[in-house]
């Protein structure tokens, strides 16, 4: 028993079948919530990072001002060897 | 609190109490002129994020209406017509309506960001406060052009729907805007004419309160006439086809009929007549047609494939 419990008092049938019905609500409200950030999330990945034909295309450009690199012929671009500088 | 206990001012609150305190009616209004803006916008979008935009534009709506509710349940106690709403009658506490505005306020924003781009949600935002603040708090209890200021609140949803689409607000879209924002104080007045004892009783300063109804006639008139060309906006700039400016000449014409026939009436004054009641009531409910069916138009249009391109007077203009 606490100091606010003279203010509380049973709830009736009526009462108790109207704050099922509202946490139903809630529940399916969060449920819909939830799918609908999913489905967004999907969408938005669509149009970006889960279409490689799009990065592929986006990337291939990139490499044509390199000069061309035979297989097992050094390094591949990018990751050389910094160059050796002497001091006098 | 037990699990069969609890305080007993909302324990037989009931969904569709607080459903009611969203303005569901009005609600309706604002989603279907976001989907106007939606569909009008030169731009494609993906029908999950179309419909995100606009449960994002609904929850705003309800959010700022659950606000209103909360902050005018006194007046909303003494007029009649808003006497019977969740919070005037004890079905739902004040502090409950708050927090459900807040909370959905909240959550719309962060859905239209999400699900489209910032500068839609920031408009969101901008629209919710601008009604639940600056218009309830504000505007609505200090001056007599609360109507024609806080009718932006509701105009902005089609620049919403069009900057969900294409990140941008062009002049087109603010042209959307500009017939809600001018159709909005004729709208209102045809109701508070009939209206103006509750207002008076409530103290809240409307048109017809402050100005008198025959004032309130004149300025139902003078702005229905300047709604007439704005409503051929949208044709000027090519967003409207030959189906929307049918519709919005027409529609406009028989609106003025209406106008003039109020102004020519004794609607609100303290000898008005059943016919002059009818009469301010009929004009009331066509404006809600008259906008339905210029918004309306634009869906059709564009979100069916029936756009006919309409002689664009913006190319004549050299814009």
């Amino acid at each position: 028993m606490n100091e606010f419990n003279q203010y509380q008092r049973p709830l009736t049938a009526a009462e108790v079948n109207a704050r099922k019905k509202r946490n139903t609500a809630l529940a399916i409200i969060l449920v819909a919530f939830m799918l609908l950030i999913f489905g967004i999330s999907v969408v938005k990945l669509q149009g970006g990072i889960a279409r490689p034909q799009d990065w592929q295309e986006e990337t291939a450009s990139w490499q044509l001002d390199e000069a061309p690199v035979e297989a097992g012929e050094g390094p591949p671009p990018g990751m050389e060897p910094a160059e050796e500088t002497t001091s006098e | 609190m037990t699990d069969q206990t609890m305080n007993a001012t909302t324990s037989a609150a009931s969904v569709r109490d607080y459903f009611e305190l969203m303005k569901p009616r009005i609600m309706m209004l604002v989603v279907f002129t976001a989907a106007a803006g939606l569909v009008a916008a030169p731009s494609g979008i993906h029908w999950l994020t179309g419909a995100a935009a606009l449960l994002a534009v609904a929850l705003g709506s309800g959010a700022a209406g659950a606000i209103n509710m909360w902050y005018d349940a006194d007046i909303d106690a003494v007029m009649t017509r808003t006497s019977t709403r969740p919070l005037p009658a004890g079905r739902v506490q004040a502090s409950d309506a708050l927090s459900l505005g807040i909370f959905m306020s909240i959550m719309s924003v962060i859905i239209m960001t999400l699900a489209t781009n910032w500068q839609a949600g920031a408009l969101l935002a901008f629209s919710i406060f601008f009604y639940g603040v600056i218009y309830t708090m504000w505007l609505k209890r200090s001056t007599h052009q609360n109507i024609v200021i806080g009718g932006a609140a509701g105009a902005f949803p089609p620049v919403i729907g069009w900057a969900a689409v294409t990140g941008t607000m062009p002049v087109e879209a603010w042209a959307l805007f500009l017939i809600t924002f001018m159709w909005t104080p004729p709208h209102f007045w045809a109701l508070s004419l009939v209206a103006n004892k509750d207002y008076e009783k409530a103290g809240v300063p409307m048109l017809p309160v402050v100005k008198g109804a025959s004032n309130t006639r004149l300025q139902i008139l003078i702005y229905t006439i300047l709604l007439l060309p704005v409503t051929l906006l949208p044709t000027a700039f090519g967003t409207g086809g030959y189906i929307y400016t049918v519709i919005a000449a027409v529609g406009g014409v028989v609106f003025l009929g209406f106008a003039l026939k109020v102004f020519a009436s004794k609607a609100g004054d303290l000898d008005m007549e059943a016919k002059d009641r009818k009469l301010a009531l009929g004009m009331f409910a066509f404006s809600i047609l008259y906008l339905a069916l210029l918004f309306g138009a634009l869906i059709v249009e564009h979100g069916f494939g029936l756009y006919f391109s309409s002689p664009n007077l913006a190319i004549w203009a050299g814009v």
